[in-house]
């Protein structure tokens, strides 16, 4: 063929499949818009947030002295931009329903993309996280055929065709939505903070293959952020565009539960002001004070059946406290310099004396005791349950308090355990 | 692995280029055959391998009746005997994975009401609680007419193993059908595949026919089927007050949202297989077609599950007379036809009550039929009375359907009860529920309507490169945005 000839293929190639051709054309450039704009302000928060943090990390040049990382729990904590009188930073780094296995990754990635190291990881622990059975290996969440996470592939593949459990007269059937239930409640931050490449060095044998086939379709980004394009092309107004208006006075509990300030309906406009209260509050959210005004009266009137409801099993479980994610944290922090702080973010009083709870205490204490650069800080006590919207999370009440109590008693022991370097040695005290 | 999931779609790409690679040897038909077959075990044993072997003894043992029924050609005793031993051994393992418990519970049942106290199944331990392989339902039925075609002398024994194994469990069919017939299939698996454009062009427009049929349409109306049908057994009952608190309009859309499930689901999936198969040079016949626009029940069983009405036919209805001996006994081989469809779908009592249901309905269409003939003059009143047939006919299957989705008998009348509790509140919130449903059925409706009316399935393929693009885009585009990824299929539950 000749060079002439050659050139003219691939034109010629779409000449005789216009209908392909215009179809392929509509697609890529589809995926071209969504790569070029912020699609991630059109997902619901969890992705969005999830995507927030991965651009901080990733673009961000930013240094902060202290990072948080915790659950839905710790996401309550205000991050402090240095000031004067206080010249540290701490930004919340928090992310709803995140599994303890997510930390050292998460602090991995942090430092990958920093020539600065923070000087202490702030983690917000919860202990039922811990919990055996909510680290699951996440291909096979049951154990059925696997016992850990760190499986390799042959081996999972001689126990899933060879020695296996008798299929043929059990219930237990690998039905694909039993595997993917835990998976399903932490797999968005997993899949939108990691790219695939990471995640590949995360996980291992079976367990890998499984993060993989989810995560692959994700690098498309159309499939990726299709709730975006689906609230554009189902409900897409003005509004969307439009810069979104927070009334002053919603900076006010009051006003937040008087429902006067509940989040916009587009997923656009409810991101555009979350992005711009992190901005704020240096990485903080309070999830109760974006509940609508039904949904946060329908969680206060079970509440009470859902503290009173947990305790028993928080007596009785019977399943082991692990705390090797922990361990990988602080095995990271130390190479990296960094030093760790635990702290717990208060539970409802009936909670506290809790085995689970007791036995949680106990363990990260004796962990602190074996390491120097990990100290366990705890604030003043429980709270009552009226600052809490249902049985977990802190109404804007309880979420004032806890930063109230975090700054005048976790700050001050994390300022003397982890202090920053370049910071002066004499500060004024915390109010 | 499920067509609608990431792992299929490696798996195929690879045996795909694989297949059409082979094709390139000196001796493709056999390279290629054993391959897929080697593929489609693999296939089927991802799932389960134990199960795997199942298929294998019964691929095995089918292949060795065939040929014998050959050899005895002239020893009428020992024919019978062969095709007796293929039919029970393929019924008896059917009946066991999937009718054992069911009529084991409803012995235990029977015994209690009878005799009460005179039988615990606890403590008799007579339920097995045995795990339904995945396509047993569909591969017995391929093989037993397979055999019983040999017997006939309506086909030969197919000598290759390898070739009948993979024509028993050919990977785009096996779990799911559709059910294929060794006349159909046997002469392309021995000849040799040409790869032709229009295959590949038709292959892909049922694979995303199918696709948006599947993951667009019926797995966006699962749950608004399921808030009045109710997601589950477990709350069916422990709120069964719920299950009845429905207005009889909303039990009507929702029936009308289930027929409608049903049909996208199974045919989405018929016409995945149907193009996968399509895409490797093999023509499997349609499944289903356009089943809303049938004008009574005849019609309807001639457009809905095809193959498996086609198999009762001709391997149950016909046997036992048929039409030819009389209108008492057809009446008869009708109900007996039907009842049978329906416990072929499940091991229940609601699906042979679906069943029955058709086959009085069907029965009684044929008695009032001969009453209504002629045909209005005017096109416009000809039109008028089809579409009202339609309308009707769609209905009454919807309202049939009820029992195949309830979870048992109590069930069913409550939602009868809501039926037929007048006068129904037509506004409100049973309205809004009817709209939901009514936007969610409305582009299969629309896309069937311009299928019925040029008269074939692939006419997108026929038209302008304009309206194929755009029709390729809306396509994809609803798949891509509103598609719901890793459901199963309601058909691999038979």
């Amino acid at each position: 063929m000749s060079s002439t000839s050659l050139s003219k293929l691939p034109l010629s190639v779409w000449r005789s499949h216009p209908a392909l051709s215009v179809t392929a054309g509509f697609f890529v450039l589809l995926e071209l818009l969504l790569r070029l704009f912020p699609a991630e302000y059109g997902s619901n928060q969890e992705i969005f947030l999830t995507n927030h943090r991965r651009k901080l990390i990733e673009n961000s040049r930013s240094c902060f002295d202290y990072v948080i990382f915790g659950d839905s729990r710790s996401l309550s904590i205000m991050g402090h931009p240095p000031t004067e009188d206080e010249p540290w930073s701490t930004y919340n780094l928090s992310l709803p329903a995140i599994p303890p296995r997510y930390f050292v990754h998460y602090l991995k990635k942090y430092v990958d993309h920093r020539p600065c190291r923070p000087s202490a990881v702030i983690l917000g622990a919860s202990p039922a996280m811990f919990l055996s059975q909510a680290m699951a290996p996440y291909h096979d969440p049951r154990h059925i055929y696997s016992d850990a996470t760190d499986e390799s592939l042959s081996t999972y593949l001689w126990k899933r065709l060879v020695r296996r459990p008798p299929l043929l007269f059990s219930r237990i059937e690998q039905n694909s939505s039993m595997q993917d239930m835990s998976w399903e409640y932490f797999s968005a931050r997993f899949l939108h903070m990691f790219s695939p490449r990471e995640l590949s060095h995360q996980f291992t044998g079976a367990e890998r293959i499984f993060v993989l086939r989810h995560a692959l379709p994700l690098t498309y980004q159309s499939y990726r952020y299709r709730e975006t394009i689906r609230q554009f092309s189902t409900s897409f107004s003005s509004d969307n565009l439009a810069e979104p208006h927070r009334p002053p006075e919603c900076n006010s509990c009051d006003s937040i539960e008087r429902s006067r300030c509940h989040p916009p309906m587009t997923n656009v406009q409810s991101n555009r002001l979350l992005d711009r209260h992190l901005a704020e509050t240096y990485g903080q959210i309070n999830l109760a004070d974006r509940l609508k005004p039904e949904v946060r009266l329908a969680y206060r009137s079970m509440r009470g059946r859902l503290i009173s409801g947990a305790i028993d099993g928080m007596n009785q479980s019977g399943e082991a406290i692990d705390l090797a994610p922990i361990e990988s944290l602080l095995h990271l922090a130390q190479e990296e310099g960094i030093r760790v702080v635990i702290t717990i973010p208060p539970f409802v009083e009936e909670w506290s004396q809790t085995r689970l709870v007791q036995e949680f205490d106990r363990r990260i204490d004796e962990l602190a005791e074996k390491n120097p650069d990990l100290r366990v800080i705890r604030f003043p006590g429980p709270f009552p349950a009226e600052l809490f919207v249902e049985h977990v999370h802190y109404d804007c009440q309880g979420a004032r308090r806890l930063n109230e109590e975090f700054r005048k008693s976790v700050m001050p022991g994390i300022l003397t355990f982890a202090r920053p370097k370049d910071l002066p040695l004499e500060t004024k005290r915390l109010q | 692995m499920i067509f609608n999931s990431a792992v299929f779609l490696f798996f195929f790409a690879l045996v795909y280029s694989v297949y059409w690679l082979l094709s390139l040897t000196s001796r493709p038909v056999r390279l290629q055959n054993t391959f897929l077959l080697a593929a489609s075990w693999f296939f089927y044993g991802y799932w389960d391998w134990l199960f795997l072997s199942l298929l294998i003894f019964t691929s095995t043992m089918d292949y060795a009746i065939a040929i014998a029924l050959e050899r005895y050609d002239d020893r009428p005793n020992i024919r019978r005997v062969l095709i007796t031993t293929s039919i029970s051994v393929n019924l008896a393992l059917l009946g066991t994975f999937k009718y054992y418990n069911f009529f084991a519970s409803s012995f235990a049942v029977a015994m209690q009401t009878l005799l009460p106290g005179s039988f615990d199944p606890q403590q008799h331990s007579i339920l097995l609680n045995l795990v339904l392989p995945v396509g047993i339902s569909f591969y017995t039925f391929q093989e037993m007419a397979y055999t019983i075609d040999v017997f006939r002398r309506s086909i030969r024994a197919q000598r290759n193993f390898l070739d009948f194994a993979l024509f028993v469990g050919f990977f785009p069919q096996l779990v799911a059908g559709p059910i294929v017939r060794a006349v159909d299939m046997l002469p392309q698996i021995t000849k040799p595949r040409i790869f032709r454009k229009e295959d590949l062009r038709q292959g892909l427009w049922f694979i995303l026919i199918g696709f948006f049929m599947k993951v667009c349409i019926a797995d966006n109306l699962s749950p608004q089927v399921d808030k009045v049908f109710l997601p589950g057994r477990a709350i069916y009952e422990a709120n069964p007050g719920l299950a009845g608190g429905f207005d009889g309009f909303q039990v009507l859309w929702a029936s009308i949202a289930f027929m409608f499930q049903i049909y996208c689901d199974f045919a989405g999936y018929s016409n995945i297989a149907i193009g996968v198969a399509r895409l490797m040079g093999f023509h499997i016949r349609m499944n289903f077609n356009m089943p809303e626009f049938a004008q009574n029940p005849s019609d309807l069983w001639r457009r809905w599950h095809i193959s498996l009405s086609g198999w009762i036919r001709d391997y149950v209805y016909i046997p036992l007379g048929g039409s030819r001996a009389g209108r008492f006994y057809t009446y008869r081989n009708l109900l007996l036809a039907f009842a049978l469809s329906g416990l072929w779908h499940g091991a229940t009592w609601t699906f042979v009550l679906w069943g029955t249901m058709h086959g009085i309905w069907i029965v009684g269409h044929a008695i009032v039929q001969p009453y209504l003939k002629g045909e209005p003059r005017s096109p416009f009143a000809r039109n008028s009375l089809s579409i009202a047939r339609m309308v009707l006919t769609t209905v009454a299957m919807s309202l049939i359907f009820i029992p195949f989705r309830a979870f048992d008998a109590h069930h069913v009348w409550l939602l009868v009860r809501s039926l037929l509790s007048f006068p129904w509140e037509i506004a409100g919130e049973p309205l809004g529920y009817a709209q939901s449903v009514a936007v969610r059925i409305l582009p299969i409706v629309v896309l069937d309507a311009i299928a019925y009316r040029s008269g074939t399935q692939t006419w997108v393929l026929e038209r302008h490169p304009a309206i194929r693009a755009t029709v390729y885009i809306v396509l994809l585009f609803s798949i891509l945005v509103f598609g719901e990824f890793g459901k199963d299929v309601i058909y691999f539950a038979f």
